[in-house]
């Protein structure tokens, strides 16, 4: 019976997690066996759950289902997957398996192997809370699976908690994400006065709040509240500073699924749950989409972590599927639902093409990262020669996140691009033409900013003479860790060449929205994308066979030409060639810097020891300005501990006191309610 | 047409335009000597170098990977597969049905990507200078090149080259000032992007000034032959879009004997006359410190969004 198998999978992949959490605990004590028991159990539940997508998908077949009832107060906590719930449902089970295999190898090294038990089961925990989230078919259990997710990922970035890095970043993300539920809590009980029930179906049907200041309102807690955990500017800084604390699988996993969790409830509550969305909705995450895309990128460039970099790239790609999903409300505001659709789907294609493209790298980053044992690429170099396979995938993740073709990152951004201009083309509205081709600008400096940052990256990291002992005496990562980034990369190139695939399923989830009709003939057949009106196609393939025609030519010219490749040491310019004449990340990112000094606001301070000419010792040191944390945050941060201070009359920590305050506070109920009758 | 037709079309012209790229650098290099009262080098040295290149014995660096070998060859790819969706003398691309305006950006941006890292590979010092100002630059120009483009691409109702070139070439000849001003923004561009004189000198190898040269630096033999060919082509390339686009004349819309002769005159004409325009720009100016570059940059870009605002608001 396939419609009980479709009912049962997702609690019996909820239920693996559960045992195998429970199990891994059991072997507490040896950290091997339960973090194996943990992550199979994990790949094994996403096996079932990427199956329940790809059914749903297919079919358009929801199921739905009771998880849990509370008989006294009649509660129960539901699930319904949805096209929707299924796309995002997809993209968490294609990044949770590879990261599951991976991470049996990576947990086992380094220096908290001996807790790689618990990350293990914390690991499981976060796949399941995520996948609670996508599919909660009502306010309790979607804020449930959505507190369960933040403290599973607070205790995930606290993995390292000896040194203080990590537990600072523990505690903003802790922080600012309560801040985020509190948002997304007032912003339920507001739709929930105007509606008898939790459920979804009845609260974000959006039939209840006419268009007006209350209904904004609603929509501004929702969007603060969403765009804190998607890492939107400027809800961002908790995002640079978790993602490079936790351990690199786990990064990958928020930095590809988690952060989707924000842009899953964008979706679902404030572009299709409260109604038509007004124009200066779409305009306001449009903007925001910008800003982030662009700071991203921006921000990234001038890092040397590399894992930090990978982290403001999420930003920056969060920018870019924002930059669609504001598009689309644009044109859903206007009633324009083929644009609308254009602009979603871009943005639910981009979904899934980070989230393949960063995994890889992070999967990569982390790999080197143990081989080497830091995370600063400026005692890398040279790791492509011991490492060549995690050089070949981060080269190939690193072409698709910078949007080149022939590969996946290119093929959503062109669908974006598609979006903007055919949106100018059939728009009337002066904002809408004003904005869009504004926007298409900026993608196009983003995405040449980004190329610029994985020149960077990859080249400082793989290429040329190591900077170090370390990066000297690297080694390759073993086959376990590299398999699930070789399917990763496969990913890439296969949704680079073949976007239709991806872009079909995507069509009837687009169609599920309420407002958005697809474009009949956006995709035809696995190779071609062609919006509306001739406006543009798009054949990969074709691109790819022209590109092998050339790459033929030019082995062929030089092979023709026929002489024996001498090697000779490179000239190091009159002295000795070796890491420290080489070209730096910072010098490479200097002319970005100097060129956007208005963003950055560099400082630098250089000191020299000895005499004026002929100093013995140069010390140089530049920081950037981080405008965000020191003038937003800073403050705000200041306010609040002031604030407390001020509350610290009346905690004298004196027991009577207290009493006295709760009977104080009974007694005002009670002549409250008196009063009110 | 099919498939297998148009392949073998977008082959010829790529052959075509290889073959003839050498010879408008060789133009441009006689044109500027003439300016200087110079006699300059002869009108095929371009070939006469190519030749010699690939006859030398490639040196390559000990410290080098496979990047190094990749970086020549996928840039010459890209050039080569960007010639396929571009309009030359016939009102349509042979591969247009492989993409418009945004894969051709797409194609270079891939060969600049490979050939900028293959540059850090030897650890000199150059190449990562050469490769990092080259980043930086094309960063600036890639949207007022997609703006520029746009305001074109949107006039005509495509992004796709083939079509926006038939209906442009149906409109005739137009001197809108939203014409004028995109002509004027992506001619910055093809600055830029050929590394010409202000923005970049092909000319001098100064370490203090150089870009493109400084990241190629450590080629030699075949490897350069094939990154000169590239870059020469990259630049006919960008000429070619330029007066196709805003002197859409002449260009043959069947394929008969005579128009295509026309044709063809006419593309040379219209290229000698844009070599003419570089020339000029490039022997009345000195080249700019790095970082004035930027503000070039952006004046393309406030020009293409005038010209998009001139157009449609």
């Amino acid at each position: 019976m396939p419609d009980s198998w479709l009912g049962w999978a997702l609690p019996a992949a909820l239920a693996i997690r559960l045992g195998s959490a429970a199990v891994a605990l059991a072997f507490a004590r040896r950290a091997g066996v339960g973090r194996d028991i943990a992550l199979a159990g994990s790949a094994l539940a996403s096996l079932v759950t990427g199956g329940l997508a790809a059914s749903v998908l297919a079919t358009g077949q929801g199921p739905s289902g009771t998880l849990l009832r509370h008989a006294a107060s009649g509660l129960a906590v539901g699930f319904s997957v949805d096209r929707l719930s299924a796309w995002f449902l997809l993209v968490l089970a294609v990044l949770a398996i590879p990261v599951a295999v991976y991470s049996r190898a990576y947990l086992g090294h380094g220096a908290s192997a001996g807790r790689s038990g618990f990350v293990g089961v914390g690991l499981c925990a976060l796949v399941g809370a995520v996948e609670l989230v996508f599919v909660a078919d009502g306010v309790i259990g979607f804020l449930f699976a959505w507190e369960l997710m933040t403290l599973v990922t607070t205790a995930l970035v606290a993995t390292e908690h000896e040194r203080p890095q990590p537990r600072r970043a523990a505690l903003l993300y802790l922080g600012l994400s309560h801040l985020a539920t509190g948002c997304l809590i007032a912003g339920f009980l507001l739709l929930a006065r105007r509606s008898a029930s939790l459920a979804f179906a009845q609260l974000l049907a959006g039939d209840l709040l006419p268009p007006g200041p209350e209904r904004s309102g609603v929509f501004l807690l929702f969007l603060a509240g969403f765009g804190v955990k998607a890492g939107m500017i400027p809800l961002h800084v908790w995002l640079p500073e978790a993602h490079p604390a936790a351990p690199t699988a786990v990064s990958a996993l928020m930095s590809a699924v988690l952060i989707k969790t924000g842009i899953y409830g964008l979706y679902r509550v404030c572009a299709f749950g409260l109604g038509v969305p007004s124009l200066s909705w779409g305009v306001l995450i449009l903007l925001c989409g910008a800003a982030s895309a662009i700071l991203g990128v921006l921000y990234a460039l001038m890092q040397h972590d590399i894992k930090r970099l990978l982290a403001y790239h999420s930003i920056e790609n969060v920018g870019i599927i924002l930059l669609g999903l504001g598009a689309g409300m644009m044109a859903l505001s206007a009633g324009r639902g083929e644009l609308a659709a254009l602009g979603i789907a871009a943005s639910l294609f981009h979904v899934l093409n980070h989230a393949l493209f960063k995994g890889l790298l992070f999967l990569g980053a982390g790999g080197v990262v143990m081989a080497t044992g830091t995370r600063n690429i400026e005692h890398m170099g040279g790791l492509i020669r011991a490492m060549p396979w995690t050089a070949l995938f981060f080269l190939v993740g690193a072409a698709s996140i910078s949007a080149l073709p022939p590969l996946n990152g290119f093929a959503s951004e062109w669908l974006l691009f598609q979006a903007f201009l055919y949106g100018f083309q059939v728009s009337q509205e002066a904002l809408v033409r004003f904005l869009f081709p504004v926007a298409g600008a900026l993608l196009a400096l983003t995405s040449a900013l980004a190329a610029a940052c994985f020149v960077k990256a990859f080249g400082i990291t793989f290429l040329a003479l190591p900077r170090s002992e370390a990066a000297r005496a690297a080694h390759e990562s073993p086959w376990s860790m590299l398999a699930p980034q070789a399917a990763l990369a496969a990913a890439c190139v296969a949704l680079g060449l073949a976007p239709g695939l991806a872009l079909r399923v995507l069509g009837p989830v687009t169609g599920s929205l309420p407002g958005v009709t697809p474009p009949p003939g956006l995709v035809l057949g696995a190779f071609v994308i062609a919006p509306p009106e001739h406006f543009d196609h798009l054949v990969p393939p074709l691109v790819a066979l022209a590109l092998l025609v050339g790459l033929a030519a030019a082995f062929a010219l030089a092979r023709v030409a026929g002489r024996a490749v001498r090697l000779a040491p490179t000239w190091g310019c009159g002295g000795e060639l070796d890491a420290r004449t080489e070209y730096t990340a910072t010098a490479f990112s200097k002319p970005l810097m100097l060129i956007f000094a208005a963003v950055y606001r560099p400082t630098r301070k250089v000191e020299t020891v000895g005499e004026a000419h002929f100093p013995t010792e140069v010390k140089y040191e530049a920081e950037i300005e981080p405008t965000f944390e020191r003038y937003l945050y800073a403050p705000l941060a200041r306010a609040v501990m002031n604030a407390a201070s001020r509350m610290k009359v009346i905690q004298a920590g004196s027991l009577h006191a207290y009493l006295a305050y709760v009977i104080a506070l009974v007694l005002g109920l009670v002549l409250l309610l008196w009063w009110r009758g | 047409m099919n498939l297998v037709d148009s392949f073998g079309l977008g082959l010829l012209q790529a052959a075509v335009l290889l073959a003839l790229a050498p010879l408008l650098r060789g133009t441009i290099k006689k044109l500027k000597a003439a300016f200087q009262n110079r006699q300059g080098p002869p009108l095929l040295q371009g070939y006469y170098d190519l030749a010699k290149l690939l006859g030398k014995e490639p040196v390559r660096s000990d410290v080098s990977s496979w990047v190094f070998v990749a970086g020549p060859r996928v840039y010459f790819a890209t050039a080569v597969a960007a010639t396929t969706l571009v309009p030359v003398i016939v009102a349509g691309a042979p591969l247009e049905e492989a993409g418009g305006i945004l894969v051709l950006v797409g194609l270079l941006a891939l060969g600049r990507f490979f050939l900028a890292a293959a540059a850090l590979d030897t650890g000199s010092p150059f190449g990562g200078m050469g490769s990092s100002r080259e980043m930086a630059v094309s960063a600036l120009a890639e949207p007022a090149l997609m703006l520029g483009l746009f305001t074109v691409a949107l006039w005509g109702g495509s992004l796709n080259l083939g079509d926006l070139v038939r209906t442009t070439a149906a409109r005739g000849l137009s001197a809108h000032p939203s014409d004028l001003l995109a002509a004027a923004a992506l001619f910055i561009v093809l600055i830029a992007e050929a590394g010409r004189v202000p923005v970049d000198n092909p000319a001098t190898h100064l370490e203090l000034t150089m870009i493109h040269e400084a990241m190629v630096l450590e080629y030699s033999g075949a490897d350069l032959a094939l990154v000169e060919w590239a870059s020469a082509l990259k630049e006919l390339l960008f000429m070619t879009v330029l007066v196709n686009l805003f002197l859409p004349l002449g260009l043959a819309t069947g394929v008969g004997a005579a128009a295509l002769a026309i044709a063809t005159g006419l593309y040379l004409a219209k290229l000698f006359l844009l070599s003419v325009g570089v020339t000029l720009v490039e022997v009345t100016n000195a080249k700019l410190r790095l970082f004035r570059v930027p503000e070039l940059m952006s004046a393309s870009l406030g020009l293409a969004f005038l010209a998009l605002a001139l157009r449609f608001l």
